[in-house]
């Protein structure tokens, strides 16, 4: 009986290990910069996240036309000029719209396209754990002979012998 | 039991839909999109030397009507509008009307001879660093705004539609006149 209770402390603890393990990494993953880059990393990691006004679903780092090389000139001369990503990334939004950035923005009502997918993912996870909760206790239930079962087996046994 | 999956079912419905909404509402203008945002704004500062050695500043023409061109010598339709333009400053050589070029991912010998071989005499800017092109929201070649004389961007033309001497000289008596 104590091995039992001992053992499912420990499956409870395991799984609250998980949980704190992946909100931790998960944490990490969304905080951390990846350390400081170089003004060319920079540059290609920008160039990335802006879109080509000219072009059909292609940003500035991918494709070759006049523009895009303009763009990916001035923000390297802009990297230099020590401005921050965020200000470079607004100079395009002022001069090109806001769809001028491929990232969908994190804020407003936009944002539900960051926050649905993980709150689905929690939804599933909750739904799959509660249906095996529930199968389990089922099974459980059917290893346990009720009162009807034992009067049944009494009465086979008393007409056998 | 039902409940339950009446209530799955649900959600699950109400995330589709949310998808599908988010989906809708998002910005699918992906190509060949054009920027109308200057209209309206302060003109950003145009400065820096011209194909002939001289220095050129937007902030001298304070007061006149501008028209800014940007142009690649590479350009079909820059080759295609040029004439208009060379009408349009012979019209207006002393009226207070300017013009002036902007070069556009073009070098800056290719551009002196787009102008030696097509004509013209107006201040064209030597730009390497397409930073003025980008502060006018400028998508492709050519591409030509008009700033008026209190030094705010009024209109833009899109490639060569529009970009005549006669249309141009219409908008400006238009908005001279309010209209």
């Amino acid at each position: 009986m104590a091995l039992h209770g001992f053992k499912a402390q420990w499956r409870w603890l395991s799984w609250v290990l998980i949980a704190i393990i992946g909100v931790a990494a998960l944490i990490v993953g969304a905080a951390s910069d990846g350390g400081p880059q170089s003004d060319g990393e920079r540059m290609s990691q920008l160039a990335s996240t802006i879109r080509c006004p000219q072009c059909r679903g292609q940003s500035v780092a991918e494709s070759n036309v006049a523009i895009a090389r303009e763009i990916r000139g001035d923000i390297r001369v802009r990297i230099s000029e020590g401005e921050t990503d965020d200000e470079i990334r607004q100079v395009y939004i002022d001069r090109y719209g806001r769809s001028i950035v491929l990232n969908p923005d994190s804020g407003g009502f936009t944002g539900l396209v960051w926050i649905v997918p993980v709150v689905a993912a929690g939804l599933a996870t909750a739904a799959v754990a509660l249906a095996f909760r529930r199968w389990r206790v089922q099974a459980d239930s059917l290893r346990t002979a009720t009162e009807e079962d034992r009067e049944l087996v009494a009465e086979l046994r008393r007409d056998r012998s | 039991m039902k409940n339950r999956s009446a209530i799955a079912a649900g959600l699950v419905a109400v995330v589709i839909a949310v998808l599908i909404v988010l989906l809708a509402a998002s910005d699918t203008q992906q190509t060949g999109s054009v920027s109308y945002e200057i209209l309206g704004e302060v003109a950003p500062q145009i400065t820096g030397p011209t194909i002939d050695g001289d220095q050129y500043s937007l902030l001298d023409e304070r007061g006149d009507w501008v028209v800014v061109n940007f142009f690649a010598s590479w350009c079909v339709g820059c080759r295609v509008e040029h004439p208009e333009l060379v009408e349009f400053t012979e019209r207006h050589e002393d009226d207070g009307v300017q013009l002036v070029a902007v070069m556009f991912g073009d070098t800056e010998t290719d551009a002196r001879e787009f102008f030696n071989e097509l004509g013209g005499d107006w201040p064209a800017l030597v730009e390497e660093t397409g930073r003025i092109a980008i502060d006018y929201g400028v998508t492709a070649v050519p591409e030509t705004l008009l700033i008026s004389p209190s030094g705010r961007v009024v209109y833009k033309w899109i490639g060569t539609r529009g970009v005549t001497a006669d249309n141009i000289d219409a908008l400006i008596a238009q908005l001279e006149g309010g209209g």
